[in-house]
Order: C-alpha cells, then structure tokens, then sequence
C-alpha cells in the first residue's frame, strides 16, 4: 500500500494550500499523517516545492477556465478582475468531488461573490445571481436522484 | 486469459480500422458537426459530459452515433490509483461504452483521486515497478467491466515524480507489453513534456513504444513563466504537426483527434486542422 501513501501525500498537496504551508514549514510532521515508505519519504522530499505548486497553480487554472465557461455573463461583468476573484476562492476552496464538480464549483465561486464582495455593483450582482440560479440543478436531475431508476 | 487475448484481438481489427481524422467534440460544437458530418471521419467525446442522463444528451448522442464512431474519452477513471478505479465512474463509463459500441475507448496513465479525494486532473505516477503493478491489476478489473479494447494516452506535467525505476518510454512500453493496451499518443504531450525537461521531442519519442500507437491527439498550448502549458487553447502549432509526422512515419496510427478546450474556434476551425491530420494519416503507406 506504499503507492498509495505517496498518492494520498500528492494528492493532499496539490489540491490543498494549507496542506502546501503546513509542508513547507516541517515536512516531517507533514509526511508522518501518511503511510509513507523509506522510498516515498525520498521521493517526496526530492519533489521540488516549485513543481508541487506549478502543478497546484495548474489545477487552478482548470478549475478558473471551467468556472469561467460556466459563468460568461459574470466573467465579462467582472472582466479582468474574474481571475483574481477566482483564484481566491481556489485559495480557500478544494474542487468538490462528483460529475457535477465544475457546476458546484462555479455555484460556490458564485456564492463567495455574492456573500463576500458587498461592494459588487448592483448590475454585476445581478448577473452573478442570475447565473447561479441557472446552475442550479434542473427538476430533471433531482427527480433522477430521487429516483435512480429513471431512464435514460 | 481467453478473454484478454479476445481484447486483443479486437484491438488489432480496431486499429486495422484506421478510422481517420475528428475532433473532440465540445457541446458547442454538436450541432455543427451533426450538418457538416462529412468534414469529419470519427469524433472522441469526454464520458464525463455524458454520464448526467438528460433527454437533451441523449439526443446529441444518438444524432453522433447516427453519423459518426463515436469514441469514449474518460478522464476521472483514475486507472493509477493504488486503491483501485473509481467504481461508480466505471458503472457509467460502462454503460456508455455498451451504448456506443466503439471499436475502442480511451483513459489516461495517471491518478485521479486519492483517500477520499479527487485531485480533480490528471496526476502524475512515478515510474515505478510498483506503479506499473497497480496499472495492470486496474486495467484487468476495467476489461472485466468493458469488454472493449482500451487504449490509454500519455499525460503532460511539468515534473516527473523523483527516483523512478524507469523514464516515461520504457514504462508506457512495459504497460503495452503486459496489458495489450494500445497507445493514445498525445503528440502535445510528449512534445511539451519533452521541452520543459530540455529534451529534444523528436529524440524523445524514439523511447515510446510506437508499435502500439493506435491513435493521437494534437492540442496547442502556451508558454508560461518559461514553462509549455498544454492548455488545448491554441490551434496545433508547427512543431507539433511535424512531431505528429514523424509518428505516422514510424508508427501504425491509423486515427487522430483534434483537441481544444478554451479559446474555441468556429467550427470549421478545427475541421481544417482534422483535415490536415487527415492528409497527413493518408501519407503513410498502409
């Protein structure tokens, strides 16, 4: 089960910010909450921290363009000011599991906005208010889930 | 045993199939490729956008199988997790696979998910025997569920994961021997990986095991902070069509898809870069 460790270790890193600082600061404690080989604590600790959050910031990067493509109206309301807004939100947030993760995802973002930025203007709130509503999921999908058995 | 020699088998009559040029078809793009269905020879779609059952995806589906083989591209299978695949996404991924009826479909060598959580891209394995052990184990669970000849694609990272057994080549090659799994070469991949390692692309590829290219994918991408990013945002750019030449030179790859995910183009955008990829398919000498 050492691969796993190792997995479990990276995928901790990658996603999670505070999981990043926490190994920044004392890798040791960090690689102890892991079942981690001899081998695996080697190769962890010869992963270059810039290429742990190269990769992280890629991760964001998807999560930014999904959520961008879910949210035109907000992206064009926000304009240049979206990708700063987003990446705070990656900051604090991970991806949410499930098909349906980029909707969440971009749902939440919405929320955060919503809730966070009481300066947004009038018109941007609007916008962004709209375009949750539309990411909600449809009377279709619940019924689905109440029912798994509905055909296709 | 009889089963994967049968898999095999199948994906020798897949790749004798040769199925041509197409694009990995995005929502927006549907409408135009069920008009101009002639500009295009076959058409890859992500298993994930199909897994929700909605009346409207069914209808796109069945108006693409109507026209077009349609091949499954999943991405959150996680074919290299230690614990195992995603057993919920394989269920889904095996009743669109039996919808569909390719003569192939596709996944990534990478892990998705890990203790309870979803990394939500494709992440790096380390070259390790150990690694190589826990692909071939879940490529055996995934045929037991998909009777349909797999075929799995190199992923692009900046890094490779230190103190491997092996580089990148040899490990896919191993993969291919033991499994029979045939090669969805991503040709922008393998060059940006190559770039940001400071190797030569067209030396780097001699490595990988060309005779199992069944398919490729050509994407364009971007350089950042000194770094080639394949962010499918970009038309295929030059060295990656010369890269892809040089493939269909040495290999049996008898399909090739184009990708975009951001910045997309109109359609007959990405209809002329499938018809390049086609040209340049037609070249090789069967």
């Amino acid at each position: 089960m050492s691969l796993h460790g190792l997995q479990c270790a990276l995928a901790e890193l990658f996603t999670t910010p505070a999981a990043r600082e926490r190994y920044a600061r004392d890798p040791e404690r960090f690689m102890r909450g892991f079942d981690l080989s001899e081998r695996d604590r080697a190769q962890l600790e010869a992963l270059a921290a810039n290429a742990i959050a190269s990769y992280a910031s890629t991760l964001v990067r998807k999560r930014r363009a999904e959520a961008a493509r879910l949210l035109p109206e907000t992206r064009a309301a926000l304009g240049a000011a979206f990708a700063a807004a987003f990446e705070r939100w990656a900051q604090r947030t991970n991806l949410p599991d499930g098909p349906r993760r980029y909707a969440a995802d971009a749902a939440g973002f919405c929320r955060h906005l919503l809730a966070e930025r009481q300066n947004l203007p009038s018109g941007v709130r609007a916008v962004v208010a709209a375009e949750l509503r539309a990411l909600q999921p449809s009377r279709w999908a619940a019924l689905r889930a109440t029912f798994p058995g509905t055909a296709r | 045993m009889a089963a994967e020699a049968a898999v095999v088998e199948a994906l020798r009559d897949a790749r004798a199939a040769r199925l041509g040029a197409g694009i990995s078809l995005r929502r927006a793009h549907v409408a135009d490729a069920v008009v101009h269905c002639e500009a295009l020879d076959f058409v890859e779609i992500v298993a994930d956008h199909y897994f929700i059952p909605a009346p409207a995806k069914n209808a796109e589906l069945a108006a693409l199988a109507e026209r077009f083989t349609v091949i499954p591209h999943g991405l959150d299978l996680s074919l290299g997790s230690a614990e195992g695949p995603s057993t919920p996404y394989l269920r889904k991924l095996a009743a669109l696979v039996e919808t569909l009826a390719p003569p192939f479909w596709s996944e990534h060598v990478a892990f998705t998910r890990a203790g309870g959580r979803a990394v939500g891209h494709l992440a790096p394995l380390p070259f390790t025997h150990e690694a190589l052990d826990v692909l071939v184990r879940n490529i055996a669970q995934v045929r037991d569920a998909i009777p349909v000849p797999l075929i799995v694609e190199n992923i692009a990272c900046p890094f490779d994961v230190p103190q491997a057994d092996m580089d990148e080549p040899e490990f896919l090659s191993r993969l291919v021997d033991r499994t029979g799994c045939g090669l969805l070469l991503d040709v922008a991949n393998l060059c940006y990986n190559a770039l940001n390692r400071g190797r030569d692309p067209f030396d780097a590829l001699g490595g990988y095991p060309l005779h199992g290219v069944v398919q490729c994918h050509l994407a364009g991408g971007h350089r950042s902070h000194g770094e080639w990013i394949d962010s499918h945002a970009f038309p295929v750019p030059e060295p990656v069509w010369e890269l892809f030449e040089e493939v269909v030179r040495r290999a049996p790859v008898g399909a090739a898809i184009v990708e975009r995910d951001e910045n997309l183009p109109p359609f007959r955008e990405l209809a002329d870069e499938a018809a390049r990829a086609r040209r340049i398919l037609e070249r090789r000498v069967p």
